[in-house]
């Protein structure tokens, strides 16, 4: 299930980059530890909507508009593995 | 986009395939000389950091050499390096851990005697000691980089070899001493030097003092042409000198040419230039500078990790990306085996993303 009212944004020692080169090149940087992680640019998008201010129903919502092709299920469970892979580099926003 | 799964995947170091990465790090700004055309405006000792303080930041490198598993080749200078009392010490430091793959010296070569060099051959990962000369003869030389230093550092260079130590020497080329190119070649081979660069001159620092000095491209054209050419040469000949070539324009001096068959890699025509690939230069009070030649900061070690300084600098983001380029540089076909001086393009410009302007394609 996912938790709609939650409201998550990327810690302040991960940052998101894209490089335009080419198709994009798109990477997830953790400048405390080095860590550094390649995405794709549906990866890239999803996280850069990790601001604070959206909550993660709105976010769903996001990603079902900008892929209004691709098959709804499917990208409800990718959206929810994503975010269950990379827990860590978020931290929580309570909605007012 | 029809299928938009989300992927995420660990990577060691920006995807690169390189597995080393060079620091070359300005101890000291103390110098013993005042050469013309110096990369430095000024000799201030004041910011210099102490032992425990150069440690930490040897600490930084070793951390991001391990989280990158790079090996790590270290360039210690100032100033002159042998004016810091640490030197030897943070060699020990650096000499301890695994990623510190070579350290390498670069050095004047004015303060070198027999005790010094004894010093230098307890280093296991020593690897060479450059020695800057700006020209074949006393005259040249010493005009350039003050009277007495050609005896001292041709001194330093024989003591060195009696030691067994790797010697390299480091000639900036420019208008006062072009003309020495042949005989300063001539000279290397006779001293048994290991390794010749010639280096172009950067008017930056003391150095945009003496702009006039820059080559034109034809004059740096005609220089690599018979550079290339004698190199080969004296490799056909058994001469075990290597003239290093892997620098930006080489690559167009015979653009079809990657690797000959009858020289070795040392030989190889050409390379990028190496800002926010695999190098950067630290200065003595701490400060990060993407190239030593390339005056701009783009941190300070002192409160920034070196992964910060990577990842987050614009500077660096925009010259990674080749697209930004400009002029002639700008889709030139030569990329990736040349990307052009991005610090002569900002001495000469004031843009570090403009054209080459030494580059005669």
């Amino acid at each position: 299930m996912l938790e709609v009212d939650r409201v998550l944004q990327l810690k302040e020692e991960f940052i998101l980059y894209e490089l335009e080169v080419g198709d994009g090149m798109f990477w997830l940087f953790n400048i405390e530890n080095g860590d550094s992680f390649k995405l794709n640019e549906t990866s890239y998008y999803i996280l850069s909507l990790f601001d604070g201010n959206r909550s993660m129903g709105e976010i769903h919502k996001c990603v079902l508009d900008n892929y209004p092709d691709a098959n709804p299920n499917i990208i409800r469970k990718d959206f929810k593995e994503l975010i269950d892979r990379t827990k860590n580099i978020f931290k929580e926003r309570r909605c007012e | 986009m029809n299928n938009p799964e989300p992927t995420i995947s660990p990577k060691k170091h920006l995807d690169t395939d390189l597995d080393e990465f060079y620091f070359q790090w300005h101890i000291t700004e103390r110098c013993n000389l005042r050469c013309v055309h110096c990369y430095q405006k000024g000799y201030n000792p004041r910011s210099e950091f102490s032992l425990p303080q150069l440690q930490k930041i040897a600490d930084r490198i070793i951390l991001t050499l391990e989280k990158w598993r790079k090996r790590g080749r270290i360039a210690l200078t100032g100033g002159e390096p042998f004016l810091k009392k640490e030197l030897f010490p943070l060699m020990e430091y650096l000499e301890q851990n695994e990623y510190i793959w070579r350290i390498g010296i670069l050095t004047n070569g004015t303060l070198i005697d027999g005790r010094i060099a004894d010093r230098l051959t307890t280093f296991q990962k020593l690897y060479y000691v450059q020695i800057s000369l700006d020209g074949a003869s006393q005259e040249t030389n010493d005009f350039i980089r003050g009277k007495g230093s050609y005896e001292k550092a041709m001194n330093s260079l024989k003591v060195l070899r009696e030691k067994g130590i790797n010697t390299r020497l480091m000639f900036t080329v420019h208008k006062r001493n072009l003309q020495d190119v042949p005989s300063l070649i001539d000279l290397a081979i006779k001293e048994k030097v290991d390794t010749l660069t010639i280096e172009r001159f950067v008017p930056e620092g003391k150095g945009a003092e003496v702009k006039d000095w820059f080559l034109t491209k034809e004059e740096v054209h005609k220089l690599f042409q018979y550079v290339s050419r004698r190199s080969d040469i004296e490799y056909k000949k058994g001469i075990p000198l290597k003239i290093l070539k892997y620098r930006t324009l080489w690559a167009n001096i015979d653009p079809g040419r990657t690797k000959a068959v009858d020289v070795p890699l040392e030989t190889d025509l050409g390379a990028m230039c190496s800002i926010g690939i695999d190098s950067l230069t630290i200065l003595p009070d701490g400060t990060v500078l993407p190239c030593r030649r390339l005056p701009i900061p783009i941190g300070n070690l002192r409160n920034d990790s070196i992964f910060k300084i990577w990842y987050t600098s614009e500077l660096l983001w925009r010259i990674r990306n080749k697209n930004n380029l400009k002029g002639r540089c700008n889709g030139c076909d030569l990329i990736p085996r040349c990307s052009g001086c991005r610090a002569i393009a900002y001495a000469v410009t004031g843009d570090y993303l403009a054209e080459d302007p030494q580059c005669w394609k």
